[in-house]
């Protein structure tokens, strides 16, 4: 799916697949999967678990679609229980072995160079991802779920709110902060020297 | 959520850094396909004909946690982990329960063992669904209401009951 809908047609969407049609399920996944998985991230899930709730959110999605016909409530909804899933799973410690990738935002940037940065990730994504892996946690996780609501141009607040248990008001002025902070490191370089750029 | 939003006071330079960070992480750490694939396909497992039986307790459940020491007992290391204990419910519409599925599950080697029981008993037949597994499989439960499934794969699940003359029931999907 390339084009992202407005919202307006969230309501619609939710009414379609009540009424069986799979493409518009099909639609609402698309649309909600990068944002969903974001939150399983910022919980520290590996990619098991992380899979797990993924799948467990969307199978409770079906199961309350009949109430979830209104897109801020949607987005709510999916926030609050991708979390609350994500904190039974870590609590239950279900896979105790380790998991063979540490969480995206843990790895952090070694003295020469990042040994665990992806490897094809460019040299341009590379500079923000190590600033960004320098900011604190809670810049971590608004950002990291914030910025994927960015796709359809209207950043689900309700979802990011309750996916992170945050006061929906104090998101946008967080995440300013935290934009203006990784702008700083970007621009002086993570051990604060000045670059030319 | 009543809550006036603030309005966002980004500045020029916020909408580009935001585009490269969303451009980043879905460059480096998109749901994956598969996970996303399962997601669609999970639309032919809403149960159409069954009643939902919510999970009302989970004896792991953050409200659930033992405020005492057996809590501590059962989580220390090498001891005996204590099952988990899990229990849905229909309840009709003047409150009462209508049917109770309580099940304990079990991890044996990486796969997990219900053990269950009705209320009321009486036989019946219990279908397991999973994401995980395309097919679904039926155990029966004897006169007295217990039933025990084997071999059950780690994540969401969901039990149908089915009974002669009423209506199925099917457990809310569950992490196991």
């Amino acid at each position: 799916m390339s084009d992202s809908e407005p919202a307006d047609d969230m309501a619609l969407l939710v009414g379609k697949a009540l009424g069986g049609d799979h493409a518009a399920w099909n639609r609402i996944v698309d649309r909600y999967s990068g944002r969903v998985w974001a939150i399983c991230r910022v919980h520290n899930l590996g990619q098991a678990d992380a899979a797990d709730v993924f799948q467990q959110t969307w199978l409770r999605a079906l199961e309350n679609l009949a109430a979830l016909r209104d897109p801020d409530r949607f987005g709510a909804w999916l926030g609050t229980t991708c979390r609350n899933e994500a904190r039974a799973t870590l609590r239950r410690g279900r896979r105790t072995q380790p998991v063979d990738d540490t969480w995206l935002l843990d790895r952090e940037a070694g003295p020469d160079g990042d040994p665990e940065r992806p490897v094809l990730m460019a040299a341009r994504d590379s500079e923000l991802w190590g600033a960004f892996s320098q900011l604190g946690t809670r810049c971590q996780q608004v950002l990291r779920v914030l910025v994927v609501d960015a796709e359809d141009r209207r950043p689900s607040y309700e979802l990011a709110a309750t996916a992170l248990d945050m006061p929906i008001g104090s998101l946008g002025p967080t995440r300013k902060r935290c934009l203006n902070q990784l702008r700083r490191f970007l621009t002086e370089g993570i051990d604060g020297e000045t670059r030319e750029s | 959520m009543t809550e006036p939003i603030e309005p966002d006071e980004l500045s020029p330079e916020d909408g580009p850094l935001l585009a490269r960070l969303e451009a980043m992480f879905s460059e480096a750490d998109p749901a994956p396909a598969e996970a996303v694939a399962l997601a669609k396909a999970s639309f032919i497992l809403r149960s159409l004909d069954a009643e939902l039986a919510a999970l009302v307790e989970d004896s792991e459940s953050e409200s659930a946690e033992p405020a005492g020491s057996r809590a501590m007992a059962v989580r220390g290391p090498g001891a005996a982990p204590q099952p988990r204990q899990l229990t849905f419910q229909v309840v009709d519409e003047r409150g009462h329960d209508e049917v109770v599925i309580a099940v304990q599950v079990e991890a044996v080697g990486a796969r997990r063992r219900l053990t269950g029981h009705l209320a009321p008993q009486g036989p019946a037949t219990i279908e397991v669904r999973q994401t995980a597994s395309a097919q679904a499989r039926s155990v029966d439960a004897d006169g007295r209401g217990l039933f025990i499934i084997d071999d059950v794969l780690p994540g969401p699940m969901s039990l149908t009951l089915r009974r002669a003359g009423s209506p199925a029931v099917a457990t809310q999907w569950t992490l196991v």
